[in-house]
């Protein structure tokens, strides 16, 4: 958890996390049986990794469209048609294009392109659309919706006696709290704020590789 | 547990089968500068086997065959499932007290994989919801779906503002 001074980014540690969601029982039951794992957002995160659905909707629906095409003016050819398209019907007649030809070049750079832009999509991760959660069990998957976390968030912050407003931006890396403050001073609010802030987080299983950027508004001292 | 892993592997595929065309066509380029990119004995060499246009018409075909399928699929074919009754009934019991839940769903995709929704008021205690979410409440959940080693996806939603909900209608 930090804070952001006037000037530049000044890390200060707010907060220390405590006990979160669904703490270990510790009583001598539970000791005789194995513990049981620690609770771990990778299960969540694997589980609500973006699909690539448009891309692959989109290039699928290309490579479907050129397949059949390709398919009939075959089959065409087959059964003693004449090609109507494509360069098979030019065969024989237009043979100015060699491989030397700046056309090619152009061509083969767009498709290297895409090539590695489709790689690329491919094999990235992408950032999940739901904000991945704590779990302790390897085929149970929990996602908060940001709008969601946004409104936790914004409401922990809210419940914290001297703010009148607050504001959540939840990023890839970070989370940003922007508070609106009454007439109590930054210096005993911002500790207060991120306590609460950071609770909720722990409480949700949503703090794990996430940094709480909190900025006050307003105020005085 | 993984998510939908089919268009990420046709992307793949794609991807470098288009690699593969563009760094040919720049190989042929730099070596064979002069060469026709359509040779005009193709029609001889096709005239002298003819059994060239048939295979290629099967392999288009099966291409075309593959890429709808994995059209299908990508546009949701299979992956929506279907309510599951006394599995939405069980979640209901086990978070039966949590205030502000406003709708539950429980899904069965395919054999073996639930989605879970659950959408739910500002006035919801989130800890306290996804804690109801244990290794109980799930297995619960599994039994009354009858798989047992169901893997459960849970979509937890926080509305704008706050409505009716389930527990609004049994109090008084």
């Amino acid at each position: 958890m930090r804070r952001e001074s006037s000037g530049e980014w000044d890390l200060e540690r707010l907060w220390r996390p405590r006990s979160g969601r669904g703490t270990l029982d510790t009583t001598p039951h539970a000791t005789r049986h194995a513990a049981p794992p620690e609770p771990d957002a990778r299960v969540s995160r694997r589980a609500l990794r973006p699909g690539r659905t448009p891309a692959g909707i989109i290039v699928a629906l290309l490579i479907s469209a050129a397949g059949w095409a390709a398919t009939a003016e075959l089959i065409w050819l087959m059964l003693g048609g004449r090609s109507r398209w494509g360069p098979l019907d030019r065969l024989g007649e237009d043979s100015t294009h060699t491989w030397g030809d700046p056309l090619v070049g152009v061509i083969a750079c767009l498709l290297i392109f895409c090539g590695v832009a489709l790689v690329a999509h491919a094999v990235l991760p992408g950032r999940p659309r739901l904000v991945p959660l704590t779990t302790r069990d390897p085929l149970l998957a929990l996602g908060l919706t940001r709008s969601g976390l946004r409104r936790a968030l914004a409401a922990a912050a809210r419940s914290v006696d001297g703010v009148t407003g607050a504001r959540v931006v939840v990023r890839a890396d970070r989370v940003e709290v922007l508070v609106r403050a009454g007439a109590r001073r930054s210096g005993e609010l911002l500790p207060l704020v991120a306590a609460a802030v950071g609770d909720t987080l722990v409480r949700l299983g949503a703090e794990h590789g996430r940094q709480v950027v909190l900025r006050l508004r307003g105020g005085r001292g | 547990m993984r998510s939908h892993l089919g268009n990420r592997a046709g992307l793949a595929a794609t991807g470098l089968a288009l690699l593969a065309v563009g760094g040919g066509a720049l190989w042929l380029r730099e070596r064979h500068p002069e060469v026709p990119i359509l040779d005009p004995r193709v029609p001889m060499f096709l005239y002298a086997h003819p059994w060239l246009v048939p295979v290629a018409a099967v392999v288009c075909f099966l291409l075309a065959l593959v890429a709808t399928r994995w059209l299908v699929l990508a546009a949701g074919w299979g992956r929506r499932g279907a309510r599951n009754g006394p599995g939405t009934a069980t979640l209901g019991v086990a978070l039966q007290g949590v205030a502000g839940i406003g709708a539950l769903r429980v899904r069965l995709v395919g054999d073996r994989r639930l989605r879970v929704g659950v959408t739910c008021d500002p006035r919801t205690d989130l800890g306290e919801l996804l804690a109801r979410f244990d290794h109980q409440t799930v297995s619960r959940l599994r039994a009354a779906v009858g798989v047992h080693d169901a893997e459960v996806l849970v979509r937890v939603h926080v509305r704008r503002r706050a409505r009716a909900t389930l527990g609004d209608a049994a109090r008084p």
